[in-house]
């Protein structure tokens, strides 16, 4: 039986959760912690396949690419990952392959920001590129408020921050609550959907978010696998919002949190996971 | 059975009493509150977690 290899950045409560499915399952699983890796130019990373799970992005994307140029199989590949750690190259990627995403603008300077912005009418949004856990995320409701949020930026040192990932705002707010919409991807298959619901925005779990089961009607099937497709395959959580003409893919995550999503969907994330990578080394 | 180890924080010198399977994990200070990730087993060390860099995530 292949082995599966778990790298990881922080032994969090998914990584638990893998290595106590793997262990149901009789999956051999080896967890690597990143920190110590020793990369060579032909190995350094034990498993048949590697489910890598760096809580840094730039960590994964460089454990995923010796992998794949080990010629084994990394989950999520390179390619993957490069499209969703980017949420500019997200966006260019959804819109190339005609999937439903909010309009967006990029800009690299504040003045110029601004005009994009007028472009876009307000409330909009605006983002780093890069980051998760709705780091630096601001909706700003007109083009005041949206000169300050870009003064800071400005003077952030990281030039990253100088890219202006610029979004139309998409309305969360119905029925007195906030809420969107996470739905996992395994391979070819949308396994599990939640609805984020929060008072405030933006409803993000990691920011108090509560979670509910979203069913999975075949519009919302259709978009995550048009998505999934789009941004290379693997293991994925799409975040979508409900727009006036329909389902709207705004993010999509390489290295997903899957923690408040089992119970209210009662499905076992992190045996799917498991298994798909254990697949990956057979084919 | 694991034994619990009894190891002193890196940031207050309280008692923490642990038995981590891996390292990367957390453990929390009851004492001060820091957070201690595990950076060896065998012998435990902690030493103080790195606060959350930019990309870090998901």
């Amino acid at each position: 039986m292949p082995s599966v290899g778990l790298v990881y950045g922080r032994m969090r409560e998914e990584e638990k959760l893998l290595l106590d499915a793997a262990d149901r399952l009789g999956i051999q699983v080896l967890p690597q912690h990143d920190q110590k890796l020793k990369l060579t130019l032909d190995g350094g990373v034990d498993g048949d396949a590697v489910l890598v799970r760096s809580l840094s992005s730039t960590r994964a994307l460089m454990v995923s690419r010796a992998v794949s140029a080990w010629d084994r199989p990394a989950v999520n590949q390179p390619g993957t990952i490069v499209a969703c750690m980017d949420k500019a190259e997200t966006s260019l990627r959804l819109r190339q392959a005609r999937v439903a995403t909010p309009e967006s603008r990029i800009a690299f300077d504040p003045e110029t920001a601004l005009e994009a912005l007028d472009e876009l009418g307000y409330p909009a949004v605006i983002k780093p590129v890069n980051g998760s856990w709705a780091r630096l995320v601001s909706r700003v409701r007109d083009r005041d408020e949206a000169r300050q949020i870009l003064e800071h930026r400005e003077m952030l040192p990281n030039p990253i921050q100088h890219i202006y990932y610029l979004q139309h705002f998409v309305e969360t707010f119905h029925e007195g609550r906030h809420s969107d919409v996470r739905a996992v991807v395994v391979g070819d298959e949308v396994i599990a959907a939640i609805r984020r619901v929060s008072p405030h925005w933006p409803t993000n779990t990691a920011r108090g978010a509560i979670t509910e089961n979203q069913p999975i009607d075949p519009e919302l099937e259709d978009i995550c696998l048009r998505a999934a497709q789009a941004m290379g395959g693997g293991v994925l959580a799409m975040d979508l919002l409900q727009g006036p003409e329909g389902w709207l893919v705004h993010e999509v995550n390489h290295n997903l949190e899957f923690r408040n999503t089992i119970a209210p969907t009662g499905v076992d994330i992190p045996a799917r996971i498991i298994r798909f990578a254990q697949e990956c080394a057979r084919r | 059975m694991e034994t619990m180890t009894l190891i002193a924080c890196t940031e207050c010198a309280g008692d923490i009493q642990a038995q981590p399977r891996f390292t990367g994990e957390i453990i929390d200070c009851s004492d001060c509150g820091a957070e201690l990730e595990v950076t060896s087993l065998a012998p435990l060390t902690l030493q103080l977690a790195p606060e959350i860099e930019e990309d870090w995530g998901e």
